[in-house]
């Protein structure tokens, strides 16, 4: 064998040798911008930022991000579309359906979507950690509360209100990682607010922090949100005994704002009285699509105040609320009797003033402040024991800080629509009121009435009864599609 | 309405010819300065060859000078024949002349002649010192290879399934894409680009659709290394539009010698692991030996689109329309004064512009696009090495004024004889593309807003120039022509490929070789929207521009370490046998930033943005093993039999699943060599019948579908989040094909060939995105489940129909017919309506897999005008209420049996040469499938939208009681229509020229004075002439009959010359 050929059989060696090292090993690969579910969720920084994330999946467009807001105001008496290609204008006109993506669809997917990321983070505390460790209490008791206010969120729109038919079939309730083939029925209403008071309780005594933390959930936010559900239930003596808690002892951490810095309150991050906002600024914002732009002319600029609620506010000229009403620009005027109407709705006014809103996508989004607590502590107070010093002082807080010259006394706070008409009036287009608050006090014989006024062109004034099946929204056909066990609304 | 189509007039001409001949001129004179020193140094070099190995074995032997011509059957002298001396190492080539010599050989040694396309002859010298040689043409039918990364086989012996397309055939064509070159040219392959512009991603569909939710594209394989195909989709500029960017647009086209599409199992599964939705083998060109040959090509072409895209009603037209469209609202509305309510309105929505009715078009879209070309090659080397470099120039531009493309491409091949036993093979292809795309999704694509979304009553500059803002069919103020003229969304695609391979022979027939690729792209997108763009900020004002930028890198490495044995024993046993170790590791890596608020319209780069937007970054990885065996055994080349296995191991798999085997048997029984034939051979001179079975796989799409996996792109309070992104499946494993052919090919005469193959393709454990309950917080998840079926056959046939000195006609005419039917979803599915844009799809087991699902239009109420539909509810018999309705919402939509893929395809290709003169020209058709026209949704709008202009056949509406048309009545009081009617469904029937050549060569004598050995001139053009069953838009729809607003095709005609020194 000469030298050549001993050379050439080396170099072959070599290369076979290089090659067989390329063993089975050699497959494993992993992604650099993600990681297995269980080596995310093995570390309490793990858990936290599972947590974060669900906060943002919260704040998504198809939930807080806008849907949430939209539905309650435009399926309601306080705001309304400006035309028929305005975003929502199902909603507006009750004529959704089930194969709508964006308006029904990604709804409830998303919100299914945050369901499973709290139920992840709750899972791998309850196989995996301590939970008597306050980090890791804390973290459990956010996933519990936001489960819960989804679960809530998804109940009001797919399910009849409770105060209407809590018997009426609600949406699945899913408090864990299941098979992947898992296909639950819907539970009853009922059902649902059970499950929903049960992990808001748990959270609240499961270790959330009592002192201020603005984007995230404290023991007020958390109490704040189980008032509205009692309230929801037409169950006034909790409902009062969760916002009065709020109103009383965490008043070393919240006051409600004063008329005169009111209308500064909009636009800012987490003023005296906001319990629980969902963050958003210039890097974290769901973009141009957003209830922030829909309710602003330079923006998707399609969706107004009503009529109806201008001239509840017009009542008092001198309300502070006016602040947040505005006549828009050239391009976007609504005039009626020859007046601009200052039909458009600051509140969300962005890194401006809500004379001059800017950037506002970068607006947080309200989803507890201590003013709807002393509006649901009033209506509560005056329906369990009648106009009594403490229902005065409750309503009054929010009437006299409106205008200081008005003043409700036991003479003049004769009806409980007085209290209703206070709760329109400051908590519009925050998505709290709105429709929901039209059926638990109306009940199923009342009705919807969109009176119209700014209304052009061919659009038209639904005015659907309470129990109308067009005021619940249809279930999803890809849910009903790929789960058969859901069954659909009646009525669609 | 002003014609687009007036590219042959006079003045046009001549200033293209004039232009064309500046051209050459230069091109000319630089050429034959280069060539003179290139001349120059081959020579030279081929002179020194006397290396001591050589001259050092024939001392014993008597030696003398033996030279000698080589000619053709004609008796013209042939250049570049290879001569060898038998037994040694010993050749040389003919020159121009046919003539070579050799200095000292041995008296008894034999001359070994070959030459590409012709019978090898062996002659001894035999003491004489003048050997002359005739070679003869090789029979065409014969002499044909079917080219596989494995091995090159003769057509005759080869067992499998398979095309090769000789690109040289289709030189003259002129496109961006070797897919474009492909088109019409093999049977049972239909391909698709995704959008007329220049360097769009083509979609190619191998006998049907095979995957649900994995790729239905072929495995793309140049020079025996596996590459990505399609969309080169990083970031940015991609997603506005249709057409992407085609990886396979980085080559040029020119450099590819042939191109073999693999069908079937047998020599797929070679490639197993990707294999099955077929194979697509490009093998590019490497240099000949012989006297350096310089090749030089250029040519020049305009383009137009290839049918009159959506014609719209011209201003008068339209004017005339709206005002019946309010005449009859007011009418239906009990207004006393039709007249006058239409009066009042109509130059609301057609005013007559002080400077004229606009066609958009003029000003959207080119009325010509021109494309050059410049390419010039060298070839040349000895019996040791060989060499090819290439450079090639091309420059597109697309129909509208926004989209373009250049390309520059080089490529160099060297090939070297090391030693006796050791051989070396390398190339280095480098090509930089740049693409302009216009925008494809909506506001201001050109082909969305001339298809009736802007109307003639909008003008494109306000009175004082400046452009104008105000607009009949929109209530905003952006201003499309700005936007096209100032708006950028631009790739740049620089992609180096190289390879190098040595090869060892071990010992008589048993090589080892050793092969190394790397393949590196980096992709560049930018993006700009302007401040009054309608794609980006919507006219939000000055300052408000949009800009992002994005690079993406891609790196493949393919290595592969094989062993081949190729032996014969006793003169009837023929074996060949191989196997082979490959390793396959692809990287992409990419990242993507955006921006806006920009303070000066004078600047658009990203960098100056004020504001953050947003990012992201994409980096991927995914790696595959495979140990390779073939095994081919024949006796006499009368029987034949193959097998082959394949074990792939693949990263995108866990590791429980990471392998899978695949196989296939093969077999041919060569008819013709039984004695039995003996008698009809004068008829039958080649018979055989061919059988394959085996297995492929497919792999899923991204790079880690198995895993269970949160990701971090969330954010909040400025604190990372993250969130579970997709679910596990330790079960995920390949999707598997099995493909079954069975091929009969004989051939008449020596003139006319047949083969025809019949075919079944199952593919089963499909890659499945099943879906999950929603509330489960995900929609689906991979899995392999459900079983998809392709059956079909393919005919052709190949005639030559004429051959003499110097006349030749050859014939190709294939025809396909592929049935494609979902056989299963899974346990729980039965069929699925997809929703795709629109519902329009219902896939169900036993239907096909783009089946249409539509609400049935029934034309127009001749005593209203009122459109119909049938209502199709189910009776309780079973079927269907064929009773029609003015209520669309009671129709239902029904499964119509109509699907997108036709039932039919066909190529007719046609070769003609006369002396000097040759002639191409290649027909498609296609037959039986249906195209769902989205646009129309929105244009046949009936008067409900008077705010754009309809198509021309709305002029067809229903006027009175007793017109019978299709267009109901208009009326401005009518109702919006459904969208999934079938009213906008139509026939995707069509032929097609779809190629046609013609080309003169100067005779040798006045060219060989000016020393160039060959000199031909060409004129070329695709898709001139369409006959379309519907004939609004392009027949050729994105895959699933779709059509909508993408880049229509073009036409293009080419005028070049080929110049050979």
């Amino acid at each position: 064998m000469n030298m050549k050929k001993i050379i050439n059989y080396i170099v072959g060696v070599v290369i076979l040798a290089g090659f067989t090292s390329c063993g089975s090993d050699w497959l494993d690969l992993n992604p650099k911008t993600a990681v297995a579910t269980d080596v995310a969720l093995s570390t309490k920084d793990g858990l936290q930022t599972a947590l974060n994330g669900a906060y943002r999946q919260l704040a998504s467009h198809w939930f807080y991000g806008d849907r949430v807001p939209m539905y309650p105001e435009l399926k309601g008496e306080d705001m309304q579309n400006v035309s028929s290609s305005s975003r929502g204008y199902e909603y507006y006109s009750f004529t959704s359906t089930p194969s709508e993506t964006e308006e029904i669809t990604s709804c409830w997917n998303l919100g299914y979507q945050v369901i499973h990321s709290t139920n992840n983070i709750i899972g791998a505390i309850d196989s995996k950690f301590d939970k008597s460790d306050a980090t890791v209490a804390k973290i459990r008791s956010q996933a519990l509360a936001i489960r819960a206010l989804v679960l809530f969120q998804l109940t009001n729109w797919f399910g009849q209100a409770y105060a209407i038919n809590s018997s009426a079939p609600g949406v699945c309730i899913v408090t864990e990682k299941n098979d992947v083939y898992y296909k639950p029925v819907r539970s009853t209403v009922a059902e649902c607010y059970t499950q929903i008071i049960s992990d808001l309780k748990e959270a609240i005594s499961g270790g959330l922090p009592t002192t201020a933390t603005g984007g995230l959930i404290n023991k007020w936010a958390a109490e704040g949100i189980l008032s509205r559900v009692y309230l929801f239930m037409n169950d006034y003596t909790n409902a009062l005994a969760y916002a009065k808690d709020v109103i009383t002892n965490a008043s070393s951490v919240y006051s409600l704002v004063s008329n005169a810095n009111y209308a500064k309150m909009w636009g800012a991050k987490y003023s005296s009285e906001s319990i629980f906002e969902i963050y958003n600024s210039s890097a974290e914002n769901v973009g141009a699509d957003c209830i922030q732009t829909i309710c602003n002319w330079t923006g998707y600029a399609g969706m107004i105040l009503t009529k109806d609620y201008l001239d509840l506010l017009n009542q008092d000229p001198n309300d502070v609320r006016f602040c947040f009403t505005n006549i828009g620009d050239a391009n976007h005027y609504t005039i009626y009797n020859g007046v601009n109407q200052k039909v458009w709705l600051t509140k969300y006014c962005g890194t401006g003033t809500v004379a001059a809103p800017a950037n506002v996508q970068y607006n947080n989004i309200y989803v507890v402040r201590l003013s709807e607590l002393y509006l649901t502590a009033a209506e509560c107070e005056y329906r369990l024991n009648g106009a009594t010093p403490a229902a005065l002082g409750y309503i009054n807080a929010i009437v006299s800080r409106a205008n200081p010259a008005n003043v409700l006394t036991a003479g003049t706070l004769t009806s409980v629509n007085r209290i209703l008409e206070e709760r329109r009036r400051e908590l519009v287009g925050e998505g709290v009121g709105g429709l929901y608050d039209i059926l638990r006090t109306r009940g199923a014989s009342g009705t919807i009435n969109h009176s119209g006024g700014w209304h052009i062109g061919t659009l038209t004034y639904p005015k659907p009864a309470c129990n109308d099946f067009r005021i619940t929204a249809p279930i999803p056909n890809t849910q009903i599609d790929n789960n058969p066990n859901v069954k659909q609304n009646t009525g669609y | 309405m002003k014609k687009n189509n007036d590219y042959a007039s006079p003045a046009k001409v001549a200033w293209y010819a004039r232009n064309l001949l500046r051209k050459l001129n230069l091109a000319i004179i630089v050429l034959s300065l280069s060539v003179v020193q290139v001349i120059g140094a081959t020579t030279a070099s081929t002179s020194t060859k006397n290396s001591p190995e050589q001259s050092t074995s024939t001392t014993d032997q008597k030696q003398k000078s033996v030279s000698g011509k080589v000619t053709d059957s004609t008796g013209a002298p042939l250049p570049g024949v290879t001569i060898r001396v038998k037994g040694t190492t010993q050749g040389t080539i003919t020159d121009v002349n046919g003539k070579y010599s050799f200095a000292n050989i041995a008296d008894n040694s034999t001359l070994l002649f070959s030459f590409v396309g012709m019978k090898s002859q062996e002659i001894p010298v035999a003491g004489k010192v003048e050997v002359n040689a005739s070679l003869q043409d090789e029979s065409e039918s014969l002499s044909e290879v079917v080219v596989t990364g494995y091995g090159n086989f003769k057509k005759a012996s080869f067992t499998g399934s398979a095309n090769t397309v000789n690109a040289e055939k289709l030189k003259d064509v002129p496109v961006i894409s070797m897919e474009q070159k492909l088109q019409g040219q093999t049977a049972g392959v239909f391909i698709t680009a995704q959008s007329g512009q220049p360097g769009a991603v083509a979609n190619i569909r191998i006998r049907g659709m095979g995957s649900y939710n994995a790729t239905n594209e072929p495995l793309y394989v140049i020079d025996g290394v596996p590459v990505n195909s399609g969309t080169m989709n990083g970031s940015g500029a991609g997603y506005m539009t249709q057409a992407q960017t085609n990886i396979m647009s980085t080559i040029n086209p020119n450099d590819i010698e042939n191109i073999t599409v693999i069908k079937d199992a047998a020599a797929a599964s070679l490639y197993g692991s990707r294999a099955a939705n077929g194979v697509i083998l490009i093998t590019t060109k490497r240099g000949k030996a012989g006297q350096a040959k310089v090749d030089f090509t250029i040519s020049s072409g305009i383009s137009n689109l290839a049918m009159d895209n959506r014609p719209v009603l011209s201003g008068e037209d339209r004017r005339t329309l709206i005002y019946e469209a309010l005449y009859n609202q007011a009418i239906d509305k009990g207004n006393s004064n039709p007249d006058g309510w239409a009066a009042s309105y109509i130059d609301t929505y057609a005013p007559k512009p002080s400077t004229g009715y606009v066609d958009w078009k003029d000003y959207l879209l080119r009325k010509h696009a021109y494309s050059q070309n410049y390419e010039t090659s060298i070839t040349g080397g000895d019996d040791k090495s060989k060499f090819l470099a290439s450079f090639e120039y091309l420059k597109q531009d697309g129909i509208a004024i926004n989209s373009d493309f250049d390309r520059y491409a080089g490529n160099l091949a060297y090939d070297r004889q090391v030693s006796k036993r050791l051989a070396f093979n390398g190339k280095i292809t480098l090509s930089k593309v740049k693409q302009n795309l216009n925008e494809e999704r909506g506001g201001c694509n050109p082909y969305l807003l001339t298809a009736g979304y802007i109307t003639p009553s909008d003008v494109p500059y306000a009175a004082d120039g400046s452009y104008n803002r105000s607009f009949v069919f929109s209530t905003t103020m952006e201003n499309v022509l700005e936007t096209m003229k100032t708006d950028i969304n631009q790739t740049n695609v620089t992609r180096v490929m190289a390879n190098g391979a040595l090869t060892y022979d071990i010992m008589d027939g048993l090589k080892l070789k050793e092969s190394m690729n790397y393949d590196f792209s980096s992709q560049k997108d930018v993006v700009y929207y302007s401040p009054y763009s309608y794609a980006g900020p919507k006219g939000a004002g000055d300052g408000n521009a949009q800009a992002g930028k994005g690079f993406t890198e891609w790196n493949g490495l393919f290595n592969s370490l094989s062993l081949s044995y190729i032996k014969t024993f006793k003169d009837k046993h023929n074996l060949d046998a191989l196997v082979a170790y490959e390793a396959q590791d692809f990287k992409k890596d990419g990242i993507y930033y955006s921006g806006y608020n920009i303070a000066t319209t004078a600047l658009t780069d990203v960098g100056v943005t004020s504001t953050y937007s947003s990012k992201s970054s994409s980096p991927e990885e995914w790696r595959l093993i495979s140990i390779v065996s073939r095994l081919n055994y024949d006796y006499d080349k009368k029987y034949y039999l193959g097998a082959s296995f394949r074990r792939d191991g693949s990263s995108k798999f866990s590791s429980s699943q990471h392998w899978g085997n695949f196989w296939s048997v093969s077999g041919m029984w060569r008819v013709i060599q039984e004695p039995f034939m003996l008698g009809l051979k004068k008829v039958f001179t080649d018979m055989k019948i061919r059988a394959s079975y085996g297995v492929n796989g497919n792999l899923p799409s991204g790079s880690y579908p198995w895993q269970g996996l949160y990701s971090y792109t969330l954010a909040y309070q400025g604190m990372s989040g993250s969130y579970e992104s997709s679910l596990q499946n330790n079960n995920l494993k390949w999707e598997k094909n099995y493909n079954m052919n069975v091929g009969l090919d004989f051939t008449l005469f020596d003139r006319v060939s047949v083969t025809g193959e019949y075919y079944s393709r199952q593919t089963k454990d499909l890659l499945y995105s099943m879906p999950l309950s929603n509330s489960s917080g995900f929609l689906s998840y991979t899995t392999n489940i459900g079983h998809i079926s392709n059956k079909g056959f393919e005919l052709e046939f190949n005639s030559t129909n004429v051959k003499t000195k110097d006349f030749t006609w050859t014939t190709n005419l294939s025809f396909a017919h592929n049935k494609n039917v979902i056989k299963k979803f899974n346990d729980q599915v039965t069929s699925i309506i997809a929703a795709n844009r629109t519902t329009m799809y219902i896939r169900k087991v036993g239907g096909p897999f783009y089946g249409f699902f539509l609400k049935e239009y029934a034309g127009v109420d001749p005593a209203t005008g009122k459109a119909l539909y049938y209502l199709n509810t189910k009776k309780p018999d079973g079927s269907l209420d064929k009773t029609t309705t003015t209520d669309d919402t009671k129709a239902q939509a029904i499964d119509l049996g109509k699907e997108a893929m036709p039932k039919l395809t066909s190529n007719l290709t046609n070769t003609l040469y006369y002396k000097n003169f040759d002639l191409m020209f290649t027909f498609t058709g296609s037959w039986g499938g249906y195209s769902f026209d989205q646009m129309a949704v929105t244009t046949e709008n009936d008067g409900t939208n008077l705010k754009r202009n309809f198509p021309v056949y709305t002029m067809k509406r229903w006027q009175k009681a007793g017109d019978v048309t299709d267009v109901p009545r208009l009326s401005y009081n009518n109702r919006v229509g459904p969208p999934n009617t079938t009213r906008y469904l139509h026939s995707n029937d069509y032929i097609r020229l779809r190629n046609l050549s013609f080309g003169y060569t100067l005779p040798s004598n006045i060219v060989q004075k000016v020393n160039m050995s060959k000199v031909r001139f060409y004129l070329s053009g695709s898709n001139l002439w369409t006959k379309a069953a519907w004939g609004s838009y392009d027949p050729e729809t994105e895959m699933g009959g779709f059509s909508w607003a993408s880049a229509p095709l073009t036409k293009n005609i080419t005028i070049g010359a080929n110049i050979s020194f």
